[in-house]
């Protein structure tokens, strides 16, 4: 009596032939994994272990809430995971994943309040900047924070990642679907506000 | 605060536990079983050696033992080797008795008269006797070799004295030679620097210190006030002849002077017509440019092929 082979498939996905050190592949090699069913969920805990504190970090930064932050960086990669077998490796993993991130964080903020417009929502969190334990006693770094607080969303979205992400103007154009002019300029004037709000403050 | 270059921290501090929860969760919630993703391999090695020994002292990182223990029980070693003595042995060894026998400090060698047909030569308490070819063939010996010794010394005394010639200071030979020639150095020196001093004197006299241009309009100015109108003495001549054979213009200078005008009030007298073609279209190219004023003439474009 032979299987169906249904269950040879699952029977497939759950042992893998051969196991892979996942940890010493580099992005691209990753990537390749993520079409091979067997492998799909290893690369997937991979690359959550590469970037779950860098997106939550990032989340963090636009949306100074832990628990915002929380949310937000799991229905990242719960849409990673659901559109994993699309991503074909056109652009680098990093600048999809932060593209992900930023739709997300959008999306939360029209969901969240949206009755008011993205740059009041940005001021109303700079009140809740020093309730926060998390928060790093260094006094500049919070200031920086608050600073972010009184921008634009674009501005600070270029601003954090670019400044805290430290991802190239032609990595951040690709996710904005933005020319580099332009975010240079957007980020020119987020620095010189910054250097002035840190003035005031 | 420039912000570029003092770089600033985010001031979110994502802590490990916390991560490692969320992973979790994600993990569940995407349907996976959930694994700890962000465990730290467990050292083998204790980071910190526990009697670390110093082997070399340098500036900068000291090289510290990765294994100070056996470092440690190495030297400890070394500090409890004791020293291992010989023990006495009973063993005895039959030394044979060596004489020694006293050898005479000189040899003299007596020579007798040639007369003699023996040499006695005292070793000793021996004496050997030579025969007469062996006396004769010994002294030649004897001579050959005091030939060489002298002809020997003589070579190296011609050496030494060579070798000292090589070593002799430069000083003196400079001196021996100087005292020979002409100081042709000095001769040429002294001639060159009288001749820089006579350049330099030329360039001075020559070159003038800068004029502004109030100086240039002022002897401008004064020139053309001091011109005298009659400066231009002219000789008493015959104007017959010459003046004929002059051009034209000549002849009109020539009359004023005679009349007793001022030479530099003369305008240019030239008559357009007599002008050759390039000149004419010179001259007009230079009045329609607001250059030149030309005077009415008779037949003034006629001959102008413009």
């Amino acid at each position: 009596m032979s299987l169906p082979e249904r269950d040879i498939e699952k029977i497939e996905m759950r042992t893998p032939a051969i196991s892979i050190n996942f940890i010493k592949l580099d992005d691209t090699q990753l990537v390749t994994y993520f079409h091979k069913p067997i492998y799909t969920e290893d690369a997937f805990r991979e690359l959550l272990r590469r970037y779950q504190v860098k997106i939550h970090t990032y989340v963090r930064n636009m949306l100074i809430s832990a628990e915002d932050a929380d949310d937000v960086t799991q229905m990242v990669f719960v849409k990673i995971w659901q559109n994993i077998n699309s991503f074909r490796g056109d652009s680098k993993l990093s600048t999809w994943i932060y593209r992900i991130a930023s739709n997300e964080t959008i999306s939360f903020l029209r969901k969240k309040r949206p009755e008011i417009d993205f740059d009041e929502a940005l001021v109303y969190m700079a009140d809740s900047l020093y309730q926060d334990d998390a928060v790093s006693e260094r006094e500049i770094e919070v200031k920086l924070q608050k600073a972010l607080c009184y921008l634009p969303f674009k501005q600070k979205l270029v601003f954090v990642l670019r400044y805290f992400e430290g991802l190239t103007y032609e990595e951040i154009a690709e996710l904005t679907q933005t020319s580099v002019g332009a975010l240079k300029s957007s980020y020119h004037h987020a620095v010189k506000k910054i250097e002035i709000y840190l003035g005031v403050l | 605060m420039n912000i570029e270059f003092n770089k600033i921290k985010s001031p979110f501090q994502s802590d490990r536990n916390h991560m490692s929860e969320l992973a979790l969760r994600i993990q569940r919630k995407v349907g996976l079983d959930a694994q700890e993703l962000f465990e730290y391999p467990e050292l083998k090695e204790p980071l910190i050696p526990r009697n670390p020994v110093q082997l070399s002292v340098e500036f900068g990182n000291s090289y510290v033992s990765e294994s100070p223990e056996k470092t440690f029980i190495e030297s400890h070693k070394i500090k409890n080797v004791e020293p291992v003595v010989a023990e006495p042995t009973n063993q005895s060894w039959d030394v044979p008795s060596i004489e020694f026998k006293t050898i005479p400090q000189e040899i003299e060698i007596h020579t007798e008269p040639e007369t003699t047909q023996s040499m006695t030569v005292p070793m000793a308490e021996e004496e050997v006797v030579l025969s007469a070819e062996e006396i004769a063939l010994e002294k030649s010996r004897s001579a050959e070799v005091e030939r060489k010794r002298a002809e020997a010394a003589s070579r190296y005394a011609a050496l030494v004295d060579e070798s000292r010639s090589d070593y002799i200071a430069p000083t003196t030979q400079k001196d021996s030679k100087s005292e020979s020639q002409l100081p042709w150095a000095a001769i040429l020196g002294l001639v060159a620097s009288v001749a820089a001093i006579a350049t330099a004197w030329w360039v001075w006299s020559v070159i003038q210190p800068p004029i502004t241009i109030e100086q240039v309009a002022e002897n401008s100015r004064r020139n053309t006030s001091d011109a005298q109108p009659n400066a231009v003495s002219v000789a008493p001549m015959e104007t017959g002849l010459l003046t004929e054979s002059l051009p034209f213009d000549s002849q009109l200078i020539v009359e004023m002077i005679e009349d007793g005008e001022p030479v530099s009030a003369v305008a240019p007298m030239t008559h357009f017509s007599k002008m050759n073609d390039q000149s004419k279209i010179s001259m007009v190219e230079l009045e329609n440019n607001g250059l030149l004023t030309m005077d009415l003439e008779d037949q003034l474009f006629e001959d102008a092929q413009l």
